[in-house]
């Protein structure tokens, strides 16, 4: 415990709940998909899952196939409303009136898809896919460019190779 | 065994070598890439632009004035007193009215085609991108002129309205608007159900941004390679439509008329009452080829 506290980053401006508040808490979410020409019957895709992520933590979470991964990811990124359940990130109630909206949520959190062929747009090159995010985000075309130049770079992809 | 060399670190073999020079383009640059180096498309492509200006320029470059009758000068046959292609039944020179009828015959396959991919288009991206009982109302909808064949529902449309260039051309439009409107409703469905979309409304990305920044472009393709072999299907229907009488009306010089008017007397000069048929027969070819060509260079997969 003291050691996850030591390693966080000392003062970074995104960081809004200090050193001590957990990344993000879920409680008891829950997420049922009415099966169709069953009447009342449904998936209980995810039924009460509750876990707290410390500030430089990882969690990993295993299980067979069909039994919620997916579902309990989309979740935490409100792709896909919970029934119930509540989400706590940085101290901030999600979708909550005097909490955090689902559009900052999103500016904060990022999910990596497992099919790298269609997680990319074939009709975009790779930089102004990377470039999406800061300018659906408000930033100018030019701007959000640079900045995915700088992301490239610093992953070890030469910029130029990957945009015209 | 001289060519070998021994290496203290052989990783540095690799990190020495320089990265292979290579081109960036972009979607756009790429299609203009490929099709620089297609030649057949090129080919047809530029026969179909001569097509387009000589009937766009048919005041300049015709002979004759298409209207022009002459009672001796009656099914003439090629090159008879400077008249290249010969007269026609009422002695009118045919380049002439060739050139002309050019006009009408290719407005009238291009327009209705543009305003179907735009309404269908339109229509299909909306209902694959909303899914669900909006799709089904489109779709449905697109089904019931879709059960018609083609044919007579131009013909019923152009029929029960009379006939008329504008009237035939709100037909064709409504024959091709189903078709139009299927093919964007597949090619948006696909998308809808990829990752990235996912992806771009995980990144806070509203719908209409969505379908602005990654559905339209990857819709576009398609939509485009098909609206473009529909202007050969839309030329043949419009001369359909002529010859049946309810397109264009005589004088009018249109390739469909023509052949229509011209076909009684094949016996007389065979030659000449082929010409008509003989254009539509080639631009439509064109179109195809060409339509073909840019299926192969816009496809982002290859």
């Amino acid at each position: 415990m003291a050691e996850v506290i030591a390693l966080s980053p000392a003062l970074d401006p995104r960081d809004r709940g200090g050193p001590l508040q957990p990344m993000l808490i879920a409680r008891d979410l829950r997420k049922h998909f009415p099966v169709k020409g069953a009447r009342g019957k449904s998936v209980q895709a995810v039924d009460g899952v509750s876990f707290t992520v410390r500030k430089g933590e990882t969690l990993g979470i295993v299980g067979e196939s069909g039994c919620g991964k997916t579902t309990l990811a989309r979740l935490l990124l409100h792709l896909i409303v919970p029934d119930a359940g509540e989400l706590i990130f940085d101290g901030e109630a999600v979708n909550a009136p005097d909490g955090l909206s689902v559009n900052a949520l999103r500016r904060q959190v990022q999910m990596v898809f497992q099919d790298s062929y269609s997680s990319l747009n074939p009709r975009m090159p790779i930089r102004d896919s990377v470039a999406f995010g800061p300018f659906i985000q408000g930033r100018e075309k030019p701007e959000a460019r640079n900045i995915a130049r700088d992301i490239l770079a610093k992953v070890g992809l030469d910029p130029d190779l990957f945009g015209p | 065994m001289a060519d070998i060399v021994a290496l203290d670190r052989p990783l540095d073999a690799f990190a020495e070598q320089a990265p292979p020079a290579t081109r960036v383009r972009g979607y756009w640059q790429s299609v203009f890439y490929r099709l620089r180096h297609d030649p057949v498309t090129l080919v047809f492509a530029s026969i179909v632009l001569l097509i387009v200006l000589a009937a766009l320029f048919a005041p300049l470059i015709a002979p004759f004035d298409p209207y022009k009758e002459s009672i001796v000068g009656r099914l003439k046959p090629f090159g008879w007193r400077e008249h290249l292609l010969g007269t026609d039944e009422l002695g009118r020179d045919m380049l002439s009215r060739l050139l002309y009828g050019g006009r009408i015959s290719l407005s009238m396959g291009v327009v209705p085609v543009l305003i179907a991919t735009l309404i269908g288009g339109m229509l299909g991206v909306i209902g694959g991108f909303a899914g669900g009982r909006v799709n089904t109302a489109i779709m449905r909808t697109m089904d019931v002129f879709y059960a018609f064949p083609s044919v007579l529902l131009a013909v019923a449309i152009a029929g029960a309205m009379g006939g008329g260039i504008g009237n035939g051309m709100l037909a064709l439009t409504l024959v091709f608007t189903p078709p139009m409107c299927r093919v964007a409703e597949t090619a948006t469905t696909q998308v809808r159900a990829l990752d990235y979309i996912e992806a771009a409304r995980a990144s806070g990305a509203s719908t209409a941004a969505i379908i602005r920044y990654h559905v339209l472009g990857n819709v576009l393709g398609p939509v485009f390679i098909y609206a473009s072999s529909l202007v050969s299907v839309a030329i043949l229907l419009a001369s359909g439509l002529s010859f049946l009488g309810l397109g264009v009306r005589p004088p009018t010089p249109d390739w469909g008329l023509m052949l229509s008017t011209l076909r009684q007397s094949i016996y007389v000069v065979p030659a000449v009452c082929a010409v008509p048929g003989v254009a539509i027969f080639i631009t439509s070819i064109c179109f195809n080829l060409v339509s073909d060509g840019l299926r192969a260079a816009m496809d982002v997969r290859m």
